[in-house]
Order: C-alpha cells, then sequence, then structure tokens
C-alpha cells in the first residue's frame, strides 16, 4: 500500500529527529515523522507508584523491556549492552537529563593527539546550534566553568545537595575542577514545563515533566508547526531508484500492514544501532552491502562510551534518591596527558543516591549486604549514605567494533535484529584503571568509608556513534560534512551514527546540535538549489 | 497510592498463577532465606504475606525461566531439609542455580523494599515520588570559588 508523497521523512522520533524537524518545519514543506513507539503518557512513568525502581516496561535494556516497540540487540559479542527506548522522545524518555557540551578539542583529536580523525567541522561551527539548541531544551547549570569556553545555561543549577557537597569538597582538596552539571531538566518553569521537584526517578521518565525529553520540548513545536508524526511505524528498508536516488521506505504500520512511504527526501535518526540497522537491510542491485556503503565503513567505527562506577559507603545519611542525579561533573582528566599511559581522557558525572531497592542490590551484588541473618544491620549501614562517581571514557574508533544483521534473531516483523561486536581496546582498558584509581582517591578525599569498584559496567550502552561517521572522503566515511550521503544525494543522517569521535561527555546536545547544523545547512541549499548536487 | 496489606495476595489467589502450591514453597522458602525478620526492629521477613504475594505476582513475569529450575531443585536437592538461609546460600553456590537464584533476589528486593512498615522502619518516606518530589536543602556555593578561580583549561582548537 502507497502513501501520499511527503517532501522529508524522517525515521524515528528521539532527540536528533525532534530538532531536526522542528528547524525544517520553517520551509513550510511537507515533513513526516515515522516512529516505531507510541507516545509516552507522563501519568503511566513508574515514579507515581511504589514500584517506581523496577519497573520493567521502563528498563534501558530493550532485551529485558521488550514492549511491542523494541526490536532485540544481540550483545552476545560485546562486554557492553546496548541500552536505549523506542517511543516519541526515543533516549531522551530515560535519560539522566546530564546535558554536557563536548569540548573544542573533542572535534580536532588528530589535530592535537595523532588519533582517529579530526571531525569536518568545529567547535565555533557548532556553537550557534548548541545555543539554539540549549534554548530549545532548556538548560540549567551555571556559567563560568573553566573547562568550557563561556556558555550562558538558561536555569539555575540543579541542587548539589549534600552529596555533591561532600564530593565537591573531596575535588577542593584534591584541587581538581568541578562544576555544577550542565543538565537538560528545568528548575524553573519553562516553556510549558513545570519546574523540577527533585523526584529522583529521571531514568524511568520525568512524570513532572520538568526533564526535557523531546516529547515536551520540540515535537510540540514542530507539530504545531505542521510536521506529521505517525507512531508504531516500523520501517523495514530504504528504496532506491535506478539512479541511485531514495524514493521512500518500506514500513509495517500498527496493524502489521506493510506499507510504502514515498518521499524526495529520507532523513535517518534512529541512533547509532538503529540506522546501520536499516542501512545495511536495504539491499539493492546498486547497493548489495547495504545503502549508502561504498565506502565498506556503515556499521563500523562504532564507539561506546564504556564506564567505570566507583560508589562509596559515607559515615552520614546523604541524599538517597532525591534529586537529580548528576549534580555535579569533574572534567580535571578530560583533555589528554600522555603521562597518564593513554590517549584523551574522560568525565566524571555523579550518582547522587540510590533509592531503597538499588540500594539493597547494591549491597548484595557487592557483598556489603549478606542474606538472611545481618541482613537488617547492614542494609542500615548503607542506606542514603551511597554516593557514585561515573567515569565517561572516550571511546575511539575502531573498525572491528561494529554492528551487523544477526542471520537469526529477527524482531516482531521478521527485520534483521542488529548484532553487536565489541572489545575494550587497550587504550580504554588503561583509561578505565586510571578513572578508577583517580575515583577511589576522590571518594577518600570526600570522606568514604568504604569504596566499592565496578570497572566497566555492562548493562550502560547508552551512547552509539560512529557506525556513519561523517567525512569528506567518501572511501571512509557514509555521510559527507553535513550529513548527506556520499553515494544517495537525497539520502541524510543525523543521529550520533555520524560522530567521528565519541568525546568522553555524554553526546546528546552535541546530537541535537549536529541536528540543528543539518536543517540549516539544508535550508540554505534549498534556497540556492544545491541541495542534491 | 500506597499499597494496601493483602492487596498482592488477593490478586494471586483470584488469577490463574502458573506456580503450583510446592513452586510456591519453594519461592517462599528462598523468599525467606534471602531476609529473615529482624524481632528487634520489627522488620518482617521477605515471606510476609503481603511481600510475598508482590514477590510471587513479580515473578509470574519470569515463570517460564523460573518453573524449570524450581523444578530441577525440586528433583535434585532436598529444598525442604534445610533452613531457608542454608537453602539461599546452596543457590548462591551451586553453578546450577546461581542464575534462577540471582533473578529471584532481584525480585524479593524489588518487592520487600518497597513494603511501607520496611520503608517507614528505615526512616524513609512510604510513597512515590511523584507527585511530591522532595525537599532539598539550601546549597553552599561558596565551595566552588577555588574553582571559580582557576584560570580556563580546555584546548582551544
Amino acid at each position: 500500500m502507497s502513501n501520499a508523497p511527503v517532501d522529508v521523512l524522517i525515521i524515528g522520533a528521539g532527540a536528533s529527529a525532534a530538532a531536526f524537524a522542528w528547524s525544517l518545519a520553517d520551509t513550510k514543506m511537507q515533513i513526516l515523522c515515522l516512529e516505531q513507539g507510541d507516545w509516552l503518557n507522563p501519568s503511566d512513568y513508574p515514579s507515581s507508584t511504589m514500584d517506581w525502581e523496577s519497573s520493567s516496561a521502563f528498563n534501558s535494556n530493550p532485551n529485558h523491556r521488550a514492549n511491542a516497540a523494541d526490536y532485540p540487540i544481540n550483545n552476545s559479542e560485546s562486554p557492553i549492552a546496548i541500552a536505549n527506548y523506542n517511543g516519541v522522545g526515543g533516549g531522551t524518555i530515560l535519560f539522566a537529563g546530564h546535558f554536557p557540551r563536548f569540548h573544542p578539542s573533542d572535534f580536532k583529536v588528530k589535530t592535537l593527539d595523532g588519533v582517529a580523525d579530526d571531525w569536518p567541522l568545529d567547535y565555533a561551527m557548532l556553537e550557534p546550534y548548541y545555543n539554539e539548541n540549549d534554548k530549545m531544551m532548556g538548560v540549567s547549570g551555571l556559567a563560568g566553568d573553566p573547562a568550557y569556553p563561556p556558555k550562558e545555561p538558561q536555569m539555575p543549577p540543579i541542587p548539589m545537595g549534600k552529596a555533591g557537597a561532600t564530593l565537591a569538597r573531596g575535588f577542593n582538596d584534591l584541587g581538581w575542577h568541578w562544576w555544577p552539571s550542565d543538565m537538560a531538566i528545568a528548575t524553573e518553569q519553562y516553556d510549558g514545563r513545570d519546574k523540577c521537584i527533585n523526584l529522583g526517578a529521571c531514568g524511568n521518565g520525568c512524570a513532572q515533566g520538568a526533564k526535557a525529553s523531546t516529547d515536551v520540548t520540540y515535537w510540540p513545536h514542530a507539530i504545531r508547526a505542521g510536521v506529521k508524526l505517525k507512531t508504531r511505524c516500523r520501517v523495514r528498508e530504504v528504496t532506491v531508484d535506478n539512479e541511485d536516488r531514495a524514493t521512500g521506505v518500506i514500513y509495517y504500520d500498527g496493524d502489521g500492514k506493510e506499507q510504502f512511504q514515498p518521499a524526495e527526501m529520507v532523513v535517518m535518526a534512529c541512533n547509532g544501532i538503529g540506522t546501520p540497522r536499516i542501512l545495511l537491510n536495504s539491499t539493492s542491485a546498486s547497493f548489495p552491502d547495504g545503502l549508502a556503503n561504498s565506502s565498506g565503513t556503515l556499521g563500523k567505527n562504532l564507539m561506546l562510551h564504556p564506564y567505570a562506577a566507583i560508589e562509596a559507603v559515607f559515615p552520614e545519611p546523604l541524599d538517597g534518591a532525591r534529586g537529580p542525579h548528576k549534580c555535579v561533573a569533574c572534567h580535571e582528566f578530560y583533555e589528554t596527558d600522555l603521562q597518564r599511559g593513554f590517549v584523551r581522557g574522560f568525565s566524571f558525572e555523579t550518582q547522587r543516591g540510590y533509592g531503597p531497592v538499588a540500594t539493597a542490590l547494591r549491597g548484595v551484588t557487592t557483598g556489603k549486604i549478606p542474606k538472611g541473618s545481618g541482613h537488617h544491620a547492614a542494609y542500615r549501614k548503607l542506606s542514603e549514605r551511597l554516593v557514585g562517581l561515573i567515569a565517561v571514557c572516550e571511546d575511539l574508533p575502531e573498525t572491528h567494533n561494529r554492528v551487523t544483521l544477526d542471520p537469526v534473531l529477527k524482531d516482531g516483523h521478521g527485520i534483521p535484529a542488529p548484532k553487536i561486536h565489541y572489545t575494550l581496546s587497550e587504550n580504554s582498558a588503561k583509561m578505565l584503571d586510571f578513572a578508577v584509581a583517580r575515583g577511589t582517591e576522590a571518594m577518600e578525599a570526600a570522606g568514604a568509608e568504604e569504596v566499592m569498584v565496578q570497572r566497566l559496567l555492562g548493562n550502560a550502552g547508552w551512547h552509539n556513534m560512529g557506525t556513519a561517521r561523517m567525512g569528506t572522503d567518501p572511501t571512509t566515511s557514509v555521510v559527507n560534512e553535513w550529513g548527506r550521503s556520499h553515494d544517495v544525494k537525497n539520502l541524510f543522517m543525523i543521529d550520533g551514527s555520524i560522530f567521528v569521535t565519541s568525546a568522553g561527555v555524554n553526546p546528546t546536545r552535541t546530537i541535537q546540535a549536529l541536528a540543528l547544523y543539518i536543517a540549516d545547512t539544508i535550508k540554505q541549499k534549498l534556497a540556492t538549489a544545491t541541495l542534491f548536487e | 497510592m500506597t499499597r494496601k496489606l493483602g492487596e498482592h495476595m488477593n490478586k494471586i489467589i483470584a488469577s490463574d498463577t502458573t506456580f503450583s502450591d510446592i513452586e510456591r514453597r519453594v519461592i517462599t522458602a528462598i523468599s525467606e532465606g534471602n531476609i529473615t525478620n529482624d524481632e528487634a526492629s520489627g522488620l518482617p521477613a521477605a515471606s510476609d504475606p503481603p511481600i510475598l504475594s508482590l514477590i510471587l505476582e513479580k515473578a509470574e513475569h519470569f515463570s517460564e525461566r523460573l518453573k524449570p529450575d524450581i523444578q530441577r531443585l525440586l528433583a535434585e536437592t532436598d529444598p525442604f531439609g534445610v533452613s531457608p538461609t542454608e537453602l539461599t546460600n546452596q543457590l548462591d553456590k551451586d553453578p546450577r542455580f546461581r542464575s534462577f537464584g540471582r533473578i529471584l533476589t532481584i525480585i524479593i528486593m524489588q518487592a520487600y523494599y518497597q513494603d511501607p512498615r520496611v520503608l517507614q522502619s528505615l526512616g524513609l518516606e512510604a510513597r512515590p515520588p511523584f507527585p511530591l518530589g522532595h525537599e532539598m536543602e539550601p546549597d553552599d556555593w561558596s565551595l566552588l570559588e577555588p574553582v571559580i578561580k582557576r584560570a580556563p583549561f580546555y584546548r582551544p582548537a
């Protein structure tokens, strides 16, 4: 079944799609977004129930969540399992709201450090789009961070709280950098959203609507401007004509019926796993190895941000689960220092505290809380006293880290599932070890009684980047410097898959700035009739 | 918002639970072995009826994985011939049942640590986070002074 053609067809309704659709809406083109999930109702979020810590419907692992909107992911050849959310808002529904920018050096790693590749753009080029995105999402924070060029958040920072202050004193004792985190969480009423009331359940969806998931930020504006968004539509493949131009997509609608949606321009916004999955599944005589894959790099160079967790027990009760978790950040070890034994660096973000269930599970898992007798006394020693530091380590691109199509595993519509092939590099391993040592030092300086370490978090593959990298050379990259496929002139990619390197901070703010930059470039080229040249 | 005592037990009894009586006895024993009662503080064991009913409700979601292991446990060991604590220790040590025990432990902790009596005993509020939220104490931003004095240290590029 075929639908009326549209000018712009966006696949996926997450962080990048929302920003892109909103920006492009002022062209008055017919813009349609297809999303495999549904709209979320904040009243369904678990934080309004006693079972708020353990709702499987909002588990970050799609294999455990297994909602109708989810597709399975084979993580058997990766120490890090992929995390995501499928629905309007995508990963921003479950993200913690930590919203750092990349640093200027992140775009020039080859020039500065001789590794990986430089991006075909730089911080200065993205800065106006960072600023535009900040206004749309609403960023809380504090100006003046010496780790960054100047930037002005829209709202005051989230509470530092007892936990943040405790860690800050530790950082101060060591003479290290720390700063209130930039957060995509409203601390004042903002653009129709209510302010944060410190639910502490950001990772399960924000029932208050204070967290800037794109279903409550960009999408209402984009839809009012005329963008159409259809949910429960799972795209199987992008189709092309004999002249290697994208003609539209084949998808399954909410009733499971196969449909064809024609379009003048197709835009992939399915994240670093979903985008290569669909394109690898879009084979034809011209593209036997997957659409837009003449370089052979589609799906390769997957970067995942290895995380280390350094958790500590403090003598006094701190914040527990109250308040957004990522209250302060430390960028002391962000830039390269080769004396550390590795190149590039990492940031520390905080895990302010843990709820009652998470405390029990952390305690039992680490052996701090026994089962049977002694359980209750040991629990009381941990309750509200646990705080974590999470090291977000820069992952460098390697072609053997990749996404392929699983030959056996399929989703509910028979579409091949993605398979993750990932090994930790020696550089990342050394960085994790260093981060664990520094995190332990920070916790001890902050007065921790005991420190517990998870060197590599397994269930934390939130940041999926690099699998359709951008570049000026069509033999080594999938898209050009403004997101257009080298091979298919009316096919664009706007999500984290186009990242050249990963930086050592959360990527959503940069994903969205990049999507706005690409949309703006498209508008400029439309004006000069050079878009498809 | 707060669960009424027995609400889940009624639901389990009224529904077509997939667990047989003996399978439920095994889950009950493991629940008690994970968290025993504490007479000093008056805290119940995880096998306390309202908590157990929630454990059983949650276990229903994993019944396809749990039932074969329970049957194997019954066939190859004598789960009722040892104390609940010993049974739980055995599960943790036996590679055949480690995954089974881990799933049940997660379920047991999830159910136990949302029981209002338990939360109140720990000095925690027995309510969901929303809609009331939480008050946070005012922050002392003077802590930032040494960092504010620091010169910018990002690498220009």
